[in-house]
């Protein structure tokens, strides 16, 4: 029922433009227009999302959770309504319903198997193997359905990605990135961004993934050696620890060096992700580009961006959760503010939204199966 | 009252918005749908209708307008409010919902709700709960993960080097005890735990050679048998597994976002707090076991004492992050009795 680790997370409308002209046919075109660049802007403010996101709170809670799909799209619908280009806003129109009948899908068919999974080994080992095999197909229904239900000036977003690709980047993520002991992580993680950033189409208009994989391990490198380093250092804080200690009945000497090396690892954890989250938003977001547009990233500094991520965490942990609203935004705010597009086409001729390159048919039968995992 | 009201409109076919108005459609002398009006580039008047049953309504979200999403691909967009004559589903519930996000009141009576809803989960609603799941799960929930946990223990410890004679001794001391579930004692010798004494969920009980040295008297050793045997039939590990489960789901629920381990630190400190009140809990086991037995519950403190002279409260300040309560807690807890 999660979010999973990647990084497709709901405030951040897949970002785009509505300045296209038909990119897929050759010439012969009109003469380019000189490049125009237009800077998202985001108008939303911590204390207007507090307010719906503690009504949403109170809200699920009163309902007993059946009012949390209708909480996702008024939160998606803020975060998206107040992010612009052009004057102009996103829009997330998912039905709640919807929203609704997957996660109740979801929950039921998690209760069947762990409670059946307490009756026999040999269910609970069919029921995770299960579960593990549909990840893939969830994460493309999550994909699909956050694209479909993502707007702009009534331009819908679309996701056309093959599932076969995407189980054959687990297995291969499974086998190799483990046979690697990690090393080729970031190998599979572009190919992961760029199966996600490649399919996904506004109109008519494709996606380019283009950062490289040399871009991922340059991104990767510095983070990955912290962490290194870190373990390395924690290695030493628990054997020496081991070695001063004769532990008693309670063990309260060996729970304190348990502790502390828990509140190394928080702190490194603290640090390194932040900087992580930083290149490789710099990575993706420096080369993508959509039709002839390029994406630019305009004053974005990685340490500005780990530095709100960071103080972010302290503030949500420090407030007990109170100030997660106000983190939300900021972070938002800040990704969309640095971001810009470069259009070369023209704004008032635009994409026609009507004419998907999804049949009609196809997209009524693959809407029953779209559901949405994400929280 | 054919009145007009000015909105955006999206015609489904091109991404600009049309200026143009909206006007209701009388059916049966309710409004049952309603016309676009609009004038395209050139200056042609189109006109189109729709019926109210086939709007996909999204309500506004403060700066997000109210909008309409029709069945053939266009879009309404309200300037201000939906005009009074026009009834969409679940109109009048969105709008309470948006009063509710307006105004301070209802802000402030939010947030406390909130607070007493997490404070009463999590220092009753998660503990009372786990409890009772944990008592209603069959008793071998853990017994898989209790023999991993004991094959792992026996390769940090060692044989015991005590006679055979002295470990039967132990051993038998256990058959005192009131035992359900039984469990099985075995006696190590402690190598890298050291002192010490551990309750496995697969109903085994391990004691060290250098706990039992310790000891000057065999009722210490009882009260600590006792005190492990507290863990077990209070089934303290499936009840600490339960509780962390159901913190994580509060934070997921209120944070609505589980891509972000960081915020699992508060699982932390709150499964500590749990893991107090179940060390306490094993204490008054041992306690009420002692007085069943005869024998004065004296015994389970002075050892506690002993364990605090040989190696320092070693805990000081972390005790909110600890799993073990502050010694004299404990000591304190007997006294009482």
């Amino acid at each position: 029922m999660t979010d999973t680790v990647f990084d497709q997370h709901p405030p951040h409308p897949p970002t785009t433009s509505p300045f296209a002209n038909e990119s897929s046919h050759t010439p012969p075109t009109p003469p380019p227009l000189p490049p125009s660049t237009h800077r998202f802007a985001f108008l939303g403010n911590g204390m207007d999302y507090f307010k719906i996101w503690i009504v949403n709170l109170v809200l699920t809670i009163i309902t007993i959770g059946f009012y949390s799909p209708w909480a996702k799209v008024r939160r998606l619908r803020y975060f998206y309504g107040n992010t612009q280009i052009n004057q102009r806003s996103f829009d997330f129109t998912a039905n709640p319903k919807r929203i609704l009948i997957g996660r109740l899908i979801a929950i039921t068919l998690y209760l069947i198997i762990s409670v059946t999974s307490n009756l026999s080994v040999e269910i609970a080992l069919i029921g995770s193997a299960l579960l593990f095999l549909a990840v893939p197909w969830l994460i493309r229904s999550s994909m699909r359905f956050m694209a479909r239900n993502s707007q702009y000036n009534n331009v819908r977003f679309g996701f056309n990605g093959k599932l076969g690709t995407l189980y054959l980047l687990f297995i291969a993520m499974a086998i190799l990135g483990t046979l690697s002991f990690g090393l080729l992580m970031p190998l599979f993680w572009r190919a992961f961004k760029r199966y996600q950033f490649d399919n996904t189409y506004f109109g008519q208009l494709k996606f380019n993934f283009g950062a490289s994989v040399g871009d991922f391990y340059k991104a990767t490198l510095l983070p990955m050696m912290l962490f290194i380093f870190m373990v390395a250092a924690l290695f030493g804080i628990g054997f020496s620890g081991y070695m001063d200690t004769t532990a008693d009945m309670d063990n309260p000497a060996i729970d304190t060096v348990f502790l502390v090396m828990i509140g190394v690892f928080y702190l490194g954890m603290l640090l390194i992700i932040p900087l992580a989250k930083g290149l490789l938003h710099k990575a993706i977001w420096s080369k993508m580009s959509l039709g002839n547009n390029r994406f630019k990233l305009v004053n974005f500094s990685v340490l500005k961006f780990a530095l709100i991520n960071l103080t972010n965490y302290i503030a949500i942990i420090l407030s007990l959760g109170l100030l997660y609203p106000w983190a939300a935004v900021r972070l938002h705010r800040y990704k969309t503010e640095t971001l810009s597009l470069v259009a070369v086409d023209d704004f008032e001729t635009l994409t026609t939204p009507s004419t998907d390159n999804i049949s009609p048919v196809a997209e009524e039968i693959s809407d029953v199966f779209d559901i949405d995992v994400s929280w | 009252m054919n009145a007009r009201t000015d909105i955006r409109y999206f015609d489904g076919k091109i991404s600009t918005a049309h200026k143009a108005s909206i006007r209701p459609i009388d059916g049966q002398g309710l409004p049952d749908g309603f016309i676009v009006t609009w004038q395209d580039k050139a200056g042609t008047e189109h006109e189109k209708r729709y019926f109210v049953k086939d709007c996909d309504y999204l309500p506004a979200v403060a700066n997000a307008p109210h909008a309409i999403m029709l069945g053939d691909g266009a879009r309404v967009e309200f300037i201000g409010e939906v005009p009074a004559w026009l009834t969409l589903a679940n109109q009048r519930l969105f709008g309470r919902i948006a009063i509710m996000e307006r105004r301070w009141a209802w802000i402030g009576a939010s947030v406390i709700i909130m607070c007493v809803f997490v404070f009463g989960v999590l220092k009753l609603g998660i503990p009372m709960a786990s409890h009772h799941i944990a008592q209603q799960l069959p008793a071998d929930t853990l017994v898989k993960l209790g023999d991993q946990a004991e094959s792992y223990v026996m390769e940090l410890t060692q044989p015991s080097q005590l006679p055979q004679a002295r470990q039967d001794e132990i051993i038998a001391l256990y058959e005192k005890l009131d035992g359900d579930p039984k469990a099985t004692v075995i006696v190590r010798g402690g190598g890298d735990i050291g002192a010490n004494a551990l309750a496995i969920p697969n109903n085994t009980i391990i004691i060290t050679d250098e706990l039992i040295k310790l000891s000057d008297d065999d009722n210490e050793i009882l009260a600590v048998l006792a005190h492990e045997q507290g863990h077990l039939v209070h089934r303290h590990s499936l009840e600490q597994a339960i509780s962390s489960i159901g913190v994580g789901v509060l934070i997921v629920v209120i944070t609505g976002d589980t891509s972000d381990l960081l915020l699992a630190l508060p699982t932390l400190l709150a499964t500590a707090q749990y893991s107090q009140d179940a060390e306490l809990e094993a204490d008054q086991f041992a306690i009420d076991e002692l007085k069943r037995l005869g024998i004065s519950p004296a015994h389970l403190a002075s050892f506690f004492e002993k364990m605090k002279k040989e190696h320092g409260e070693g805990q000081g300040h972390w005790s909110m992050l600890s799993t073990h309560p502050k010694t004299d807690e404990r000591i304190k807890q007997v006294e009482q009795q």
